[in-house]
């Protein structure tokens, strides 16, 4: 019997050590393990958006942008977000929601918000990568806004959990 | 002590076990990409140029006004202010003086006012002139940097000389009022008027010399607010005052007619009883679609502007 719980032992810490896990153990039975986990998911979005010339009240052209999942392996539940600032040229500033998004899963239009909100729920998943989808922008100026180069960043995070 | 330590196996491995596997399954990785969008706003142009058709045989200006969202009318660099007209090649520069910023159309928002000489739209733009039409004319510039541009639709003629031009405005009490929006500084809210005039002549002599006049009329009630000092006690009261108005043009100096719209440009003097005379630098006034709008200043509608006057009669005789 205790032969057999030795080698199975022995198996569950072969296991661990071809696993990037690295397992010490005293003889007071005090066990530290540290895993290595390899980078399962990135995520690259281009192109910047130049919305162009724009005069108060008009509503821009739409502008795509391509969200990539670029990781090294498989992964899944793969969610994206997206969050953007207020618009500023340094002296004057438009709401954040004058940006708005479609991700061509729901119809309409949706405004850019500052806190992240999910877009791509689960479609970027199962790869071989690259596996990327599009997401339409556009900004509406608002009556009477004041003259300038405005700018405003927009940031998409990628969360994934690989498969193992 | 080998017994011992596969004990300890038995119940510290599972645990590891499950724990390097929740590890792994649960590795959840979160990763950032920033982009910047960007925009360049610029003023939004609403322009308005009068008059409304525009004689290129008239030695006069066309009289623009520039109206912007996202920037002040007072931001308008003028000397970058320029026309042309769309389908047209060649343009001509805003004269820089005068140039006058006020509320010219009374919606609560400043407007630039330039002035363009007719002769040079003629030679610069419509140099190969053949039929009257609508056009499109642009004025564009730079406010604070940024250039704007707006657009608005002409009429464009070159007519022979009208000889004679007559018009008046028949059963005056019966017919509507017009609008009175500015009269030398009065308040208008409120006002009442029980009685308005228009008429006048122009011709041509054989020289080409422009002669005639006109007189616009107006009776009414004014509010004005009288002050009172009681033993240091400050009341103000409102008092309906009458008003009789006569606007005067005496001096033609750009008048035509085409089919039943009659424009002309010139100067006079305001009457205001009780009050003062007031000269008229400048006194416009245009009859189209059987309506009349006057209005004069020491550049334009500064001092008087009444619109809507109904013209019932107009006779525009032709002779070549």
């Amino acid at each position: 019997m205790e032969k057999l719980l030795e080698k199975i032992a022995i198996g569950i810490m072969v296991l661990a050590i071809a696993s990037p896990v690295v397992i010490a153990t005293t003889d007071t039975a005090t066990v530290t393990a540290t895993a290595n986990v390899m980078s399962i998911c990135g995520v690259e979005a281009s192109p910047d958006i130049v919305f162009g010339n724009l005069v108060p009240g008009e509503v821009s052209g739409t502008a795509t942008v391509t969200v990539t999942n670029d990781g090294l392996s498989n992964t899944d539940s793969t969610d994206v977000t997206v969050e953007g600032t207020t618009w500023s040229d340094g002296s004057h500033t438009m709401v954040v929601g004058q940006t708005e998004y479609d991700d061509e899963v729901v119809a309409d239009w949706t405004a850019l918000t500052a806190s992240p909100v999910t877009i791509f729920e689960g479609l970027i998943q199962s790869l071989p990568n690259p596996n990327s989808k599009d997401i339409d922008f556009r900004v509406t100026i608002p009556g009477n806004q004041p003259v300038g180069l405005y700018s405003q960043t927009i940031t998409f995070t990628l969360e994934c959990n690989e498969i193992v | 002590m080998t017994t011992r330590n596969s004990r300890v196996a038995i119940i510290t491995l599972p645990v590891l076990a499950f724990f390097i596997l929740f590890t792994v399954i649960n590795a959840e990785q979160s990763h950032d990409q920033i982009i910047t969008a960007s925009t360049a706003i610029h003023p939004n142009a609403t322009v308005y140029c009068e008059p409304r058709i525009v004689n290129l045989n008239s030695a006069g200006y066309l009289t623009c006004f520039i109206e912007l969202e996202g920037a002040d009318a007072s931001d308008i660099d003028v000397s970058t202010v320029e026309l042309s007209v769309k389908g047209k090649t060649g343009s001509v520069n805003a004269e820089l003086s005068p140039t006058l910023i006020d509320d010219f159309n009374f919606n609560g928002i400043s407007d630039l006012m330039v002035e363009f000489k007719i002769s040079d739209i003629s030679n610069n733009i419509f140099a190969s002139f053949t039929t009257p039409a609508y056009f499109d004319f642009v004025l564009s510039g730079i406010a604070k940097g940024f250039d704007f541009s707006g657009i608005d639709v002409l009429y464009v003629i070159k007519p022979n000389a009208v000889k004679l031009v007559r018009y008046l405005r028949l059963d005056a009490r019966d017919l509507g009022y017009g609008e009175l929006n500015r009269l030398d500084g009065l308040d208008l809210t409120d006002h009442v008027a029980t009685f308005n005039d228009f008429r006048g002549y122009f011709f041509l002599t054989s020289d080409s010399k422009l002669h005639g006049q006109s007189t616009f009329y107006f009776q009414g009630n004014v509010k004005t607010q009288q002050n009172l000092n009681f033993f240091g006690l400050k009341f103000s009261r409102k008092l309906t005052t009458p008003i009789r108005v006569l606007a005067f043009m005496d001096e033609m100096k750009d008048c035509f007619a085409f089919d039943q719209y009659v424009h002309c440009d010139g100067s006079g003097y305001l009457l205001i009883k009780p009050g003062k005379r007031v000269d008229l630098n400048h006194f416009t006034f245009e009859i189209k679609d059987g309506k009349a709008k006057i209005e004069g200043g020491e550049f334009f509608n500064d001092i008087l502007s009444v619109t809507d006057i109904p013209i019932t009669n107009i006779k525009i005789k032709y002779w070549t």
